[in-house]
Protein backbone atom coordinates (compact mmCIF):
# COMPACT_ATOMS: atom_id res chain seq x y z
CA UNK A 1 0.00 0.00 0.00
CA UNK A 2 1.52 3.44 -0.79
CA UNK A 3 1.39 6.06 1.84
CA UNK A 4 -1.11 8.11 0.40
CA UNK A 5 -3.56 5.34 0.48
CA UNK A 6 -2.55 4.80 4.07
CA UNK A 7 -3.17 8.49 5.07
CA UNK A 8 -6.49 8.11 3.12
CA UNK A 9 -7.50 5.20 4.98
CA UNK A 10 -6.26 7.04 8.49
CA UNK A 11 -8.54 10.32 7.73
CA UNK A 12 -11.71 8.45 6.07
CA UNK A 13 -11.97 4.94 8.96
CA UNK A 14 -9.38 5.27 11.58
CA UNK A 15 -10.06 8.82 12.76
CA UNK A 16 -13.60 8.76 12.76
CA UNK A 17 -14.00 5.33 14.90
CA UNK A 18 -11.50 6.84 17.28
CA UNK A 19 -13.55 9.71 17.69
CA UNK A 20 -16.62 7.17 18.63
CA UNK A 21 -14.67 5.54 20.84
CA UNK A 22 -13.47 8.29 22.74
CA UNK A 23 -16.71 10.69 22.34
CA UNK A 24 -20.01 8.38 22.31
CA UNK A 25 -18.38 5.56 24.49
CA UNK A 26 -15.70 7.71 26.59
CA UNK A 27 -12.73 5.80 26.45
CA UNK A 28 -9.14 7.18 27.02
CA UNK A 29 -7.26 8.19 24.09
CA UNK A 30 -5.11 4.58 24.63
CA UNK A 31 -8.26 2.58 25.63
CA UNK A 32 -9.81 4.17 22.11
CA UNK A 33 -7.04 3.39 20.20
CA UNK A 34 -6.92 -0.68 21.32
CA UNK A 35 -10.61 -0.72 20.99
CA UNK A 36 -9.81 0.73 17.34
CA UNK A 37 -7.08 -2.06 16.61
CA UNK A 38 -8.99 -4.49 18.21
CA UNK A 39 -11.52 -4.36 15.95
CA UNK A 40 -9.54 -4.11 12.83
CA UNK A 41 -7.76 -7.57 14.19
CA UNK A 42 -11.89 -9.09 14.08
CA UNK A 43 -12.54 -7.23 10.62
CA UNK A 44 -9.68 -8.69 8.98
CA UNK A 45 -11.41 -12.13 8.91
CA UNK A 46 -15.08 -10.95 8.53
CA UNK A 47 -15.29 -7.54 6.92
CA UNK A 48 -15.17 -8.88 3.13
CA UNK A 49 -18.28 -11.14 3.74
CA UNK A 50 -20.14 -8.31 5.37
CA UNK A 51 -23.48 -6.61 3.35
CA UNK A 52 -22.83 -3.35 4.71
CA UNK A 53 -19.32 -2.85 5.80
CA UNK A 54 -19.43 0.69 7.44
CA UNK A 55 -22.26 -0.73 9.59
CA UNK A 56 -20.60 -3.72 10.33
CA UNK A 57 -17.40 -1.94 11.57
CA UNK A 58 -19.33 0.51 13.77
CA UNK A 59 -21.63 -2.65 15.30
CA UNK A 60 -17.91 -4.39 16.26
CA UNK A 61 -16.78 -0.97 17.70
CA UNK A 62 -19.66 -0.49 19.64
CA UNK A 63 -19.89 -3.75 20.96
CA UNK A 64 -15.72 -3.80 22.07
CA UNK A 65 -16.26 -0.68 23.18
CA UNK A 66 -19.30 -1.70 25.68
CA UNK A 67 -17.74 -4.80 26.37
CA UNK A 68 -14.62 -2.56 27.72
CA UNK A 69 -16.61 -0.27 29.39
CA UNK A 70 -18.76 -2.85 31.09
CA UNK A 71 -15.34 -4.92 32.51
CA UNK A 72 -13.89 -1.99 33.68
CA UNK A 73 -16.97 -0.94 35.70
CA UNK A 74 -16.86 -4.60 37.41
CA UNK A 75 -13.14 -4.04 38.00
CA UNK A 76 -13.57 -0.74 40.14
CA UNK A 77 -16.60 -2.54 42.01
CA UNK A 78 -14.32 -5.35 42.67
CA UNK A 79 -11.80 -3.32 43.75
CA UNK A 80 -14.20 -0.94 45.62
CA UNK A 81 -15.24 -3.57 47.81
CA UNK A 82 -12.24 -5.27 48.76
CA UNK A 83 -9.61 -2.64 48.83
CA UNK A 84 -9.88 -0.67 51.58
CA UNK A 85 -10.26 3.37 50.71
CA UNK A 86 -10.32 2.39 47.12
CA UNK A 87 -13.17 5.10 45.46
CA UNK A 88 -15.53 3.70 42.80
CA UNK A 89 -16.18 4.89 39.82
CA UNK A 90 -18.71 4.37 37.13
CA UNK A 91 -17.42 3.58 34.17
CA UNK A 92 -18.72 6.20 31.74
CA UNK A 93 -17.51 9.46 33.84
CA UNK A 94 -13.66 7.41 33.11
CA UNK A 95 -11.75 7.82 30.65
CA UNK A 96 -12.78 11.41 28.56
CA UNK A 97 -10.68 13.63 30.80
CA UNK A 98 -7.87 11.38 32.02
CA UNK A 99 -4.70 10.34 29.95
CA UNK A 100 -3.32 13.86 30.17
CA UNK A 101 -2.07 13.96 26.65
CA UNK A 102 -4.89 15.40 25.25
CA UNK A 103 -4.91 19.32 25.63
CA UNK B 1 -18.53 6.84 -1.00
CA UNK B 2 -16.90 3.31 -2.01
CA UNK B 3 -16.49 0.24 0.11
CA UNK B 4 -12.79 -0.35 -1.62
CA UNK B 5 -11.09 1.58 1.26
CA UNK B 6 -12.83 -0.47 4.09
CA UNK B 7 -11.51 -3.84 2.94
CA UNK B 8 -9.22 -6.59 5.08
CA UNK B 9 -6.70 -5.99 2.82
CA UNK B 10 -6.52 -2.44 3.61
CA UNK B 11 -6.84 -2.53 7.20
CA UNK B 12 -4.20 -5.16 7.28
CA UNK B 13 -2.29 -2.57 5.67
CA UNK B 14 -2.83 -0.08 7.88
CA UNK B 15 -2.14 -2.04 11.13
CA UNK B 16 1.48 -3.42 9.62
CA UNK B 17 2.00 0.64 8.79
CA UNK B 18 0.42 2.39 12.17
CA UNK B 19 2.81 -0.39 14.21
CA UNK B 20 5.55 0.88 12.92
CA UNK B 21 4.26 5.13 12.97
CA UNK B 22 2.49 5.47 15.58
CA UNK B 23 -0.82 7.48 15.86
CA UNK B 24 -1.44 11.61 16.28
CA UNK B 25 -5.25 11.50 17.31
CA UNK B 26 -5.95 14.13 19.87
CA UNK B 27 -8.98 15.40 20.59
CA UNK B 28 -8.10 19.52 20.98
CA UNK B 29 -11.34 20.80 21.21
CA UNK B 30 -12.71 19.92 24.32
CA UNK B 31 -11.73 23.05 25.83
CA UNK B 32 -12.45 25.58 22.69
CA UNK B 33 -15.81 23.89 22.57
CA UNK B 34 -16.90 24.36 26.23
CA UNK B 35 -15.83 27.97 25.62
CA UNK B 36 -18.01 28.18 22.78
CA UNK B 37 -20.81 26.70 24.53
CA UNK B 38 -20.19 29.25 27.21
CA UNK B 39 -19.75 32.50 24.73
CA UNK B 40 -23.71 31.38 23.47
CA UNK B 41 -24.59 31.29 26.65
CA UNK B 42 -23.79 34.83 27.52
CA UNK B 43 -24.73 35.94 23.36
CA UNK B 44 -28.39 37.65 24.29
CA UNK B 45 -28.37 38.49 20.59
CA UNK B 46 -27.42 35.50 19.16
CA UNK B 47 -24.57 35.92 17.52
CA UNK B 48 -21.73 33.87 17.32
CA UNK B 49 -18.38 34.49 18.58
CA UNK B 50 -16.23 35.04 15.77
CA UNK B 51 -13.33 34.87 18.16
CA UNK B 52 -13.96 30.99 18.84
CA UNK B 53 -15.52 29.45 15.64
CA UNK B 54 -13.12 30.73 12.75
CA UNK B 55 -10.41 29.12 14.36
CA UNK B 56 -11.18 25.55 13.63
CA UNK B 57 -9.24 23.69 11.05
CA UNK B 58 -11.35 21.54 8.79
CA UNK B 59 -9.75 18.23 10.47
CA UNK B 60 -11.21 19.36 13.98
CA UNK B 61 -13.98 19.90 12.68
CA UNK B 62 -15.54 16.00 14.02
CA UNK B 63 -13.98 16.66 17.34
CA UNK B 64 -15.90 20.11 17.91
CA UNK B 65 -19.08 19.00 17.26
CA UNK B 66 -18.52 15.74 19.44
CA UNK B 67 -16.99 18.21 22.13
CA UNK B 68 -20.45 20.60 21.79
CA UNK B 69 -22.68 17.71 21.79
CA UNK B 70 -21.07 16.30 24.76
CA UNK B 71 -21.31 19.93 26.70
CA UNK B 72 -25.06 19.91 25.38
CA UNK B 73 -26.27 16.76 26.48
CA UNK B 74 -24.17 16.68 29.51
CA UNK B 75 -26.25 19.43 31.38
CA UNK B 76 -29.28 20.15 29.52
CA UNK B 77 -31.02 21.62 32.40
CA UNK B 78 -28.36 24.43 31.86
CA UNK B 79 -29.01 24.29 28.06
CA UNK B 80 -30.83 26.76 26.53
CA UNK B 81 -32.85 26.51 23.56
CA UNK B 82 -31.30 29.44 22.19
CA UNK B 83 -27.90 27.67 22.70
CA UNK B 84 -28.43 24.15 21.28
CA UNK B 85 -30.38 25.96 18.21
CA UNK B 86 -27.64 28.01 17.49
CA UNK B 87 -24.69 25.21 18.44
CA UNK B 88 -27.08 23.08 16.09
CA UNK B 89 -26.78 25.31 12.95
CA UNK B 90 -23.01 26.66 13.45
CA UNK B 91 -22.36 22.84 13.16
CA UNK B 92 -24.37 22.05 10.60
CA UNK B 93 -22.92 25.27 8.51
CA UNK B 94 -19.61 23.65 8.76
CA UNK B 95 -17.57 22.02 6.41
CA UNK B 96 -16.88 18.73 7.92
CA UNK B 97 -14.28 16.60 6.27
CA UNK B 98 -15.60 13.75 4.35
CA UNK B 99 -15.01 9.89 5.79
CA UNK B 100 -16.69 6.56 5.47
CA UNK B 101 -19.37 7.44 8.11
CA UNK B 102 -21.68 10.12 8.49
CA UNK B 103 -20.00 12.08 11.53
CA UNK B 104 -21.89 15.00 10.97
CA UNK B 105 -25.25 13.32 10.85
CA UNK B 106 -24.15 11.35 13.77
CA UNK B 107 -23.75 14.09 15.89
CA UNK B 108 -26.63 16.77 14.18
CA UNK B 109 -29.35 14.18 15.40
CA UNK B 110 -28.67 13.84 19.00
CA UNK B 111 -28.74 17.61 19.21
CA UNK B 112 -31.57 17.69 17.06
CA UNK B 113 -32.94 14.92 19.89
CA UNK B 114 -32.11 17.10 22.68
CA UNK B 115 -34.14 19.88 20.70
CA UNK B 116 -37.21 18.47 20.82
CA UNK B 117 -37.25 17.07 23.89
CA UNK B 118 -36.38 20.90 25.35
CA UNK B 119 -38.79 22.36 22.79
CA UNK B 120 -41.60 19.86 23.89
CA UNK B 121 -41.15 20.71 27.78
CA UNK B 122 -41.62 24.78 26.50
CA UNK B 123 -44.83 23.58 24.78
CA UNK B 124 -44.28 24.37 21.54
CA UNK B 125 -45.53 21.14 19.70
CA UNK B 126 -45.00 22.40 15.94
CA UNK B 127 -41.03 23.23 16.77
CA UNK B 128 -41.20 19.99 18.43
CA UNK B 129 -42.20 17.69 15.67
CA UNK B 130 -39.92 19.56 13.46
CA UNK B 131 -36.77 18.48 15.57
CA UNK B 132 -38.19 15.15 16.20
CA UNK B 133 -38.10 14.67 12.24
CA UNK B 134 -34.85 16.48 11.81
CA UNK B 135 -33.46 13.96 14.37
CA UNK B 136 -34.80 10.73 12.45
CA UNK B 137 -33.79 12.40 9.10
CA UNK B 138 -30.12 12.62 10.01
CA UNK B 139 -30.21 9.28 11.93
CA UNK B 140 -30.91 7.55 8.49
CA UNK B 141 -27.73 8.76 7.25
CA UNK B 142 -25.61 7.44 10.46
CA UNK B 143 -24.29 3.95 11.19
CA UNK B 144 -25.18 1.91 12.16
CA UNK B 145 -28.58 3.10 13.06
CA UNK B 146 -29.10 4.36 9.51
CA UNK B 147 -29.17 0.44 8.17
CA UNK B 148 -30.71 -0.49 10.99
CA UNK B 149 -34.35 1.52 10.49
CA UNK B 150 -33.59 0.87 7.09
CA UNK B 151 -33.39 -2.69 7.46
CA UNK B 152 -36.26 -2.66 9.68
CA UNK B 153 -38.61 -0.35 6.99
CA UNK B 154 -37.61 -2.46 4.15
CA UNK B 155 -37.49 -6.33 5.00
CA UNK B 156 -38.90 -6.17 9.09
CA UNK B 157 -35.82 -7.76 10.11
CA UNK B 158 -32.55 -6.49 11.07
CA UNK B 159 -28.87 -8.51 12.55
CA UNK B 160 -28.56 -5.16 14.21
CA UNK B 161 -28.29 -6.07 18.01
CA UNK B 162 -31.05 -4.39 19.69
CA UNK B 163 -28.40 -2.60 22.06
CA UNK B 164 -28.39 0.34 19.77
CA UNK B 165 -32.22 0.95 20.89
CA UNK B 166 -31.02 2.13 24.06
CA UNK B 167 -29.88 5.26 22.21
CA UNK B 168 -33.00 7.57 22.94
CA UNK B 169 -32.65 8.90 19.54
CA UNK B 170 -32.99 5.66 17.57
CA UNK B 171 -35.84 4.80 19.74
CA UNK B 172 -37.79 7.82 18.69
CA UNK B 173 -36.77 6.77 14.87
CA UNK B 174 -38.42 3.30 15.71
CA UNK B 175 -41.35 5.53 16.82
CA UNK B 176 -41.54 7.43 14.24
CA UNK B 177 -41.40 4.36 12.17
CA UNK B 178 -44.21 3.05 13.87
CA UNK B 179 -46.33 6.13 13.22
CA UNK B 180 -46.52 4.83 9.53
CA UNK B 181 -46.56 0.87 9.86
CA UNK B 182 -49.56 1.15 12.47
CA UNK B 183 -51.41 2.22 9.16
CA UNK B 184 -49.41 0.32 6.26
CA UNK B 185 -48.48 -3.30 8.69
CA UNK B 186 -50.63 -3.57 11.62
CA UNK B 187 -50.04 -6.77 12.37
CA UNK B 188 -46.44 -5.94 12.70
CA UNK B 189 -46.60 -2.82 13.78
CA UNK B 190 -48.61 -4.59 17.21
CA UNK B 191 -45.68 -6.84 17.43
CA UNK B 192 -42.93 -4.80 17.34
CA UNK B 193 -44.70 -2.60 19.83
CA UNK B 194 -44.80 -4.92 22.37
CA UNK B 195 -41.22 -6.21 21.78
CA UNK B 196 -40.05 -2.68 22.26
CA UNK B 197 -41.98 -1.91 25.43
CA UNK B 198 -39.62 -4.29 27.34
CA UNK B 199 -36.64 -2.72 25.60
CA UNK B 200 -37.41 0.25 26.87
CA UNK B 201 -36.89 -0.19 29.79
CA UNK B 202 -33.10 -0.43 29.19
CA UNK B 203 -33.19 3.21 27.97
CA UNK B 204 -30.84 5.69 29.96
CA UNK B 205 -33.49 8.62 30.11
CA UNK B 206 -34.99 10.58 32.40
CA UNK B 207 -38.87 9.93 33.02
CA UNK B 208 -39.93 12.12 31.14
CA UNK B 209 -38.83 10.97 28.17
CA UNK B 210 -39.46 7.29 28.92
CA UNK B 211 -43.27 8.18 29.27
CA UNK B 212 -43.07 10.22 26.08
CA UNK B 213 -41.84 7.52 24.10
CA UNK B 214 -44.05 4.80 25.79
CA UNK B 215 -47.08 6.79 24.90
CA UNK B 216 -45.97 7.03 21.90
CA UNK B 217 -45.55 3.40 20.98
CA UNK B 218 -48.75 2.96 22.94
CA UNK B 219 -50.96 4.68 20.20
CA UNK B 220 -49.31 3.34 17.52
CA UNK B 221 -50.52 0.25 18.74
CA UNK B 222 -53.99 1.53 19.51
CA UNK B 223 -54.16 2.42 15.76
CA UNK B 224 -52.84 -0.95 14.18
CA UNK B 225 -55.25 -3.11 16.61
CA UNK B 226 -58.18 -0.33 15.89
CA UNK B 227 -56.77 -1.42 11.92
CA UNK B 228 -57.27 -5.07 13.09
CA UNK B 229 -60.41 -4.95 14.14
CA UNK B 230 -59.60 -5.57 17.67
CA UNK B 231 -61.55 -2.78 19.19
CA UNK B 232 -61.32 -3.61 22.89
CA UNK B 233 -57.51 -4.23 22.63
CA UNK B 234 -57.18 -0.87 20.78
CA UNK B 235 -59.33 0.62 23.92
CA UNK B 236 -57.12 -0.50 26.19
CA UNK B 237 -53.30 0.68 24.09
CA UNK B 238 -55.19 3.94 23.98
CA UNK B 239 -55.80 4.01 27.82
CA UNK B 240 -52.08 3.54 28.52
CA UNK B 241 -51.20 5.77 25.68
CA UNK B 242 -53.26 8.41 27.36
CA UNK B 243 -51.74 7.64 30.67
CA UNK B 244 -48.04 7.90 29.65
CA UNK B 245 -48.69 11.19 28.03
CA UNK B 246 -50.57 12.89 30.81
CA UNK B 247 -47.01 11.99 32.68
CA UNK B 248 -45.10 14.07 30.42
CA UNK B 249 -44.13 17.29 30.27
CA UNK B 250 -46.61 19.01 27.87
CA UNK B 251 -49.67 16.41 27.69
CA UNK B 252 -52.05 18.48 25.79
CA UNK B 253 -51.91 17.39 21.49
CA UNK B 254 -50.70 14.03 22.37
CA UNK B 255 -54.33 13.86 24.27
CA UNK B 256 -56.02 15.63 21.21
CA UNK B 257 -54.25 12.78 19.27
CA UNK B 258 -55.42 9.96 21.14
CA UNK B 259 -58.96 11.47 21.53
CA UNK B 260 -58.89 11.87 17.35
CA UNK B 261 -57.81 7.78 17.01
CA UNK B 262 -60.44 6.83 19.35
CA UNK B 263 -63.06 9.12 17.49
CA UNK B 264 -61.82 6.90 14.45
CA UNK B 265 -62.16 3.95 16.12
CA UNK B 266 -66.12 4.81 17.47
CA UNK B 267 -66.86 5.98 13.42
CA UNK B 268 -65.69 2.19 12.44
CA UNK B 269 -67.95 1.04 15.12
CA UNK B 270 -70.91 3.27 13.48
CA UNK B 271 -71.10 5.81 16.45
CA UNK B 272 -71.37 8.66 14.15
CA UNK B 273 -73.17 10.86 15.82
CA UNK B 274 -71.08 10.48 18.93
CA UNK B 275 -67.89 11.57 16.38
CA UNK B 276 -69.88 14.66 15.25
CA UNK B 277 -70.98 15.52 18.96
CA UNK B 278 -67.29 15.77 20.01
CA UNK B 279 -64.88 16.20 16.62
CA UNK B 280 -66.05 19.95 16.23
CA UNK B 281 -64.47 20.94 19.57
CA UNK B 282 -61.28 18.66 19.04
CA UNK B 283 -61.01 20.39 15.58
CA UNK B 284 -60.64 23.99 17.13
CA UNK B 285 -58.09 22.31 19.87
CA UNK B 286 -55.77 20.87 17.39
CA UNK B 287 -56.14 23.78 14.88
CA UNK B 288 -54.87 26.00 18.00
CA UNK B 289 -51.69 24.10 19.07
CA UNK B 290 -50.77 23.97 15.55
CA UNK B 291 -51.37 20.67 14.90
CA UNK B 292 -51.74 20.93 11.24
CA UNK B 293 -51.57 17.01 10.34
CA UNK B 294 -54.07 16.06 13.13
CA UNK B 295 -56.36 19.48 11.93
CA UNK B 296 -56.27 17.89 8.86
CA UNK B 297 -57.14 13.60 9.69
CA UNK B 298 -60.28 15.48 12.11
CA UNK B 299 -61.86 17.37 9.64
CA UNK B 300 -61.37 14.58 7.03
CA UNK B 301 -62.84 12.51 9.63
CA UNK B 302 -65.53 14.85 9.98
CA UNK B 303 -66.89 14.51 6.46
CA UNK B 304 -66.63 11.01 6.41
CA UNK B 305 -69.22 10.97 9.14
CA UNK B 306 -71.24 13.59 7.95
CA UNK B 307 -70.92 11.18 4.57
CA UNK B 308 -72.59 8.30 6.72
CA UNK B 309 -75.30 10.28 8.02
CA UNK B 310 -76.17 10.98 4.34
CA UNK B 311 -75.45 14.79 4.99
CA UNK B 312 -73.55 14.14 1.36
CA UNK B 313 -73.65 18.07 0.40
CA UNK B 314 -71.72 19.11 3.86
CA UNK B 315 -69.53 16.14 3.50
CA UNK B 316 -68.34 16.81 -0.05
CA UNK B 317 -67.96 20.57 0.85
CA UNK B 318 -65.73 19.33 3.81
CA UNK B 319 -63.58 17.07 1.59
CA UNK B 320 -63.13 19.43 -0.88
CA UNK B 321 -62.25 22.41 2.13
CA UNK B 322 -59.49 19.98 3.64
CA UNK B 323 -58.08 19.07 -0.39
CA UNK B 324 -57.46 22.85 -1.26
CA UNK B 325 -56.58 24.00 1.86
CA UNK B 326 -53.92 21.47 3.02
CA UNK B 327 -51.47 21.13 0.36
CA UNK B 328 -49.18 19.16 1.81
CA UNK B 329 -51.16 16.43 3.13
CA UNK B 330 -49.18 13.08 3.83
CA UNK B 331 -49.92 10.43 0.74
CA UNK B 332 -52.06 8.18 2.92
CA UNK B 333 -54.06 10.85 4.38
CA UNK B 334 -54.86 12.36 1.28
CA UNK B 335 -55.34 8.98 -0.84
CA UNK B 336 -58.01 8.44 1.97
CA UNK B 337 -59.70 11.29 1.56
CA UNK B 338 -59.73 11.59 -1.88
CA UNK B 339 -61.61 8.15 -2.56
CA UNK B 340 -63.95 9.24 0.40
CA UNK B 341 -64.91 12.23 -1.92
CA UNK B 342 -65.12 9.83 -4.55
CA UNK B 343 -67.81 8.10 -3.01
CA UNK B 344 -69.62 11.25 -1.83
CA UNK B 345 -69.74 12.14 -5.70
CA UNK B 346 -70.51 9.13 -6.83
CA UNK B 347 -73.63 8.59 -4.18
CA UNK B 348 -74.52 12.55 -5.52
CA UNK B 349 -74.54 11.37 -8.62
CA UNK B 350 -71.66 13.25 -9.73
CA UNK B 351 -69.98 10.50 -12.30
CA UNK B 352 -67.82 12.66 -13.73
CA UNK B 353 -66.32 14.25 -10.32
CA UNK B 354 -66.05 11.31 -8.52
CA UNK B 355 -63.70 9.65 -11.50
CA UNK B 356 -61.57 12.58 -11.51
CA UNK B 357 -61.10 11.73 -7.77
CA UNK B 358 -60.29 8.42 -7.85
CA UNK B 359 -58.02 8.67 -10.76
CA UNK B 360 -55.79 11.84 -8.20
CA UNK B 361 -56.60 9.02 -5.40
CA UNK B 362 -54.95 6.25 -7.01
CA UNK B 363 -51.74 8.52 -7.89
CA UNK B 364 -52.05 9.58 -4.32
CA UNK B 365 -52.24 5.33 -3.07
CA UNK B 366 -49.56 4.72 -5.34
CA UNK B 367 -47.55 7.58 -3.28
CA UNK B 368 -48.49 6.38 0.05
CA UNK B 369 -47.91 2.15 -0.94
CA UNK B 370 -50.31 1.72 2.18
CA UNK B 371 -52.48 -1.87 1.18
CA UNK B 372 -55.18 -0.27 3.27
CA UNK B 373 -55.38 2.36 0.75
CA UNK B 374 -55.67 0.04 -1.86
CA UNK B 375 -58.06 -1.96 -0.26
CA UNK B 376 -60.24 1.36 -0.14
CA UNK B 377 -59.60 2.07 -3.50
CA UNK B 378 -60.69 -1.27 -5.08
CA UNK B 379 -63.48 -1.84 -2.97
CA UNK B 380 -65.02 1.54 -4.55
CA UNK B 381 -64.24 0.68 -7.90
CA UNK B 382 -66.02 -2.24 -7.36
CA UNK B 383 -68.95 -0.30 -6.06
CA UNK B 384 -69.26 1.98 -9.11
CA UNK B 385 -68.55 -1.18 -11.54
CA UNK B 386 -71.51 -2.97 -10.24
CA UNK B 387 -74.18 0.20 -10.01
CA UNK B 388 -73.10 0.48 -13.51
CA UNK B 389 -73.80 -3.31 -14.53
CA UNK B 390 -70.38 -4.26 -14.63
CA UNK B 391 -70.65 -6.83 -12.49
CA UNK B 392 -67.43 -9.47 -13.28
CA UNK B 393 -65.15 -6.28 -13.68
CA UNK B 394 -66.59 -5.21 -10.39
CA UNK B 395 -65.80 -8.99 -8.48
CA UNK B 396 -62.22 -8.66 -9.94
CA UNK B 397 -62.01 -5.43 -8.39
CA UNK B 398 -63.76 -6.71 -5.25
CA UNK B 399 -61.20 -9.51 -5.37
CA UNK B 400 -57.98 -7.08 -5.26
CA UNK B 401 -59.12 -5.52 -2.39
CA UNK B 402 -60.25 -8.71 -0.59
CA UNK B 403 -56.26 -9.29 -1.25
CA UNK B 404 -54.86 -6.16 -0.39
CA UNK B 405 -56.93 -6.03 2.97
CA UNK B 406 -55.67 -9.97 3.31
CA UNK B 407 -52.36 -8.85 3.22
CA UNK B 408 -52.24 -6.80 6.24
CA UNK B 409 -54.19 -9.01 7.87
CA UNK B 410 -57.64 -6.42 8.43
CA UNK B 411 -59.96 -9.21 8.41
CA UNK B 412 -62.84 -7.05 9.40
CA UNK B 413 -62.49 -5.15 5.59
CA UNK B 414 -61.47 -8.64 4.06
CA UNK B 415 -64.95 -10.43 5.37
CA UNK B 416 -66.96 -7.47 4.25
CA UNK B 417 -65.42 -7.57 0.79
CA UNK B 418 -66.47 -10.96 0.59
CA UNK B 419 -69.62 -10.54 1.50
CA UNK B 420 -70.31 -8.00 -1.35
CA UNK B 421 -68.28 -9.85 -4.04
CA UNK B 422 -70.20 -13.01 -3.02
CA UNK B 423 -73.75 -11.02 -3.30
CA UNK B 424 -72.88 -10.51 -6.84
CA UNK B 425 -71.03 -14.07 -7.39
CA UNK B 426 -74.83 -15.14 -6.18
CA UNK B 427 -76.85 -12.98 -8.03
CA UNK B 428 -75.00 -14.02 -11.37
CA UNK B 429 -76.23 -17.95 -9.94
CA UNK B 430 -72.81 -18.88 -9.28
CA UNK B 431 -73.41 -20.70 -6.32
CA UNK B 432 -70.36 -23.14 -5.93
CA UNK B 433 -68.02 -19.58 -5.61
CA UNK B 434 -70.59 -17.15 -3.59
CA UNK B 435 -71.59 -19.57 -0.71
CA UNK B 436 -68.37 -20.85 0.00
CA UNK B 437 -66.92 -17.26 0.15
CA UNK B 438 -69.77 -16.06 2.21
CA UNK B 439 -69.29 -19.14 4.76
CA UNK B 440 -66.01 -17.82 5.17
CA UNK B 441 -66.78 -14.43 5.86
CA UNK B 442 -69.25 -15.19 8.19
CA UNK B 443 -66.46 -17.54 10.01
CA UNK B 444 -64.45 -14.30 10.20
CA UNK B 445 -66.77 -12.00 11.21
CA UNK B 446 -68.06 -14.37 13.93
CA UNK B 447 -64.71 -14.80 15.47
CA UNK B 448 -64.03 -11.39 15.41
CA UNK B 449 -67.64 -10.67 17.12
CA UNK B 450 -68.63 -7.99 14.11
CA UNK B 451 -72.63 -9.18 14.81
CA UNK B 452 -74.22 -6.30 12.76
CA UNK B 453 -71.90 -8.04 8.86
CA UNK B 454 -72.72 -11.47 10.37
CA UNK B 455 -76.29 -10.93 10.12
CA UNK B 456 -75.98 -9.50 6.33
CA UNK B 457 -73.88 -12.66 5.66
CA UNK B 458 -76.92 -14.89 7.22
CA UNK B 459 -80.02 -12.83 5.36
CA UNK B 460 -77.33 -13.19 2.04
CA UNK B 461 -76.97 -17.13 2.66
CA UNK B 462 -80.92 -17.52 3.62
CA UNK B 463 -81.43 -15.86 -0.42
CA UNK B 464 -79.09 -18.29 -1.72
CA UNK B 465 -81.27 -21.47 -0.07
CA UNK B 466 -84.21 -20.10 -1.41
CA UNK B 467 -82.69 -19.01 -4.94
CA UNK B 468 -82.93 -22.67 -6.33
CA UNK B 469 -79.29 -22.30 -7.67
CA UNK B 470 -78.23 -24.93 -5.18
CA UNK B 471 -76.66 -27.72 -7.56
CA UNK B 472 -78.15 -30.57 -5.17
CA UNK B 473 -80.25 -31.04 -2.32
CA UNK B 474 -77.73 -32.35 -0.70
CA UNK B 475 -76.16 -29.06 -0.59
CA UNK B 476 -79.42 -27.33 0.34
CA UNK B 477 -79.54 -29.46 2.95
CA UNK B 478 -75.75 -29.07 4.29
CA UNK B 479 -76.40 -25.35 4.30
CA UNK B 480 -79.49 -25.14 6.22
CA UNK B 481 -77.23 -26.82 8.65
CA UNK B 482 -75.06 -24.64 8.91
CA UNK B 483 -77.36 -21.62 8.92
CA UNK B 484 -79.22 -23.44 11.92
CA UNK B 485 -75.94 -23.56 13.88
CA UNK B 486 -75.15 -19.44 13.00
CA UNK B 487 -77.17 -16.79 15.38
CA UNK B 488 -80.10 -15.20 14.43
Amino acid sequence: MSSPELDEFYRDITLPLLRRARWRHRLSRDDAWDIVQDAFLIAIERIDSAKNPRAWIVQVLDHLALNHNRKALRRSRLQAQWIPGFRERGAPERGLHEGGEDE
Amino acid sequence: MSNVILSSEMIAAWIRGSARGGNSYRTRWESPAFEYVDCQDRQSDGRVRSDVAPNIEREDIPDLGYALREQLLGDPPLTSVGTATRSFEFLARLDWPESEFSERSDVLADIAYLLSVRTRAQNDYPTAQHWEARCVQLLLETEPSGTFLRNRAENNDSRADWRFLARPAVFLGLCHQLERERNHRPLVARELVTSLFETSGTLMVPTEELCYLRASLAHSAGVATFHLGEFEESALWLDKARRLFRQTSYPLPFLVSVAGTELISKHARYQWNEVLEVVGPLICIAKKLGMTRQTATLRVLRAHTLKEVSRHEEALREFQAVDSEHVDLDPTLHSSLLIAMAETQYMLGDLEGAAGSCGRAAVAATRSGAPLIWGFLHSLTGQVLRDSGRVEEAIQAFDRSIAAYASVGIAGLQAYGMILSAEMLLGLGRWQQGVPRLLAAISILRAMKIDRKVAVAVELLRAAINSGLAPSQQAVRELRQVLGRLPR
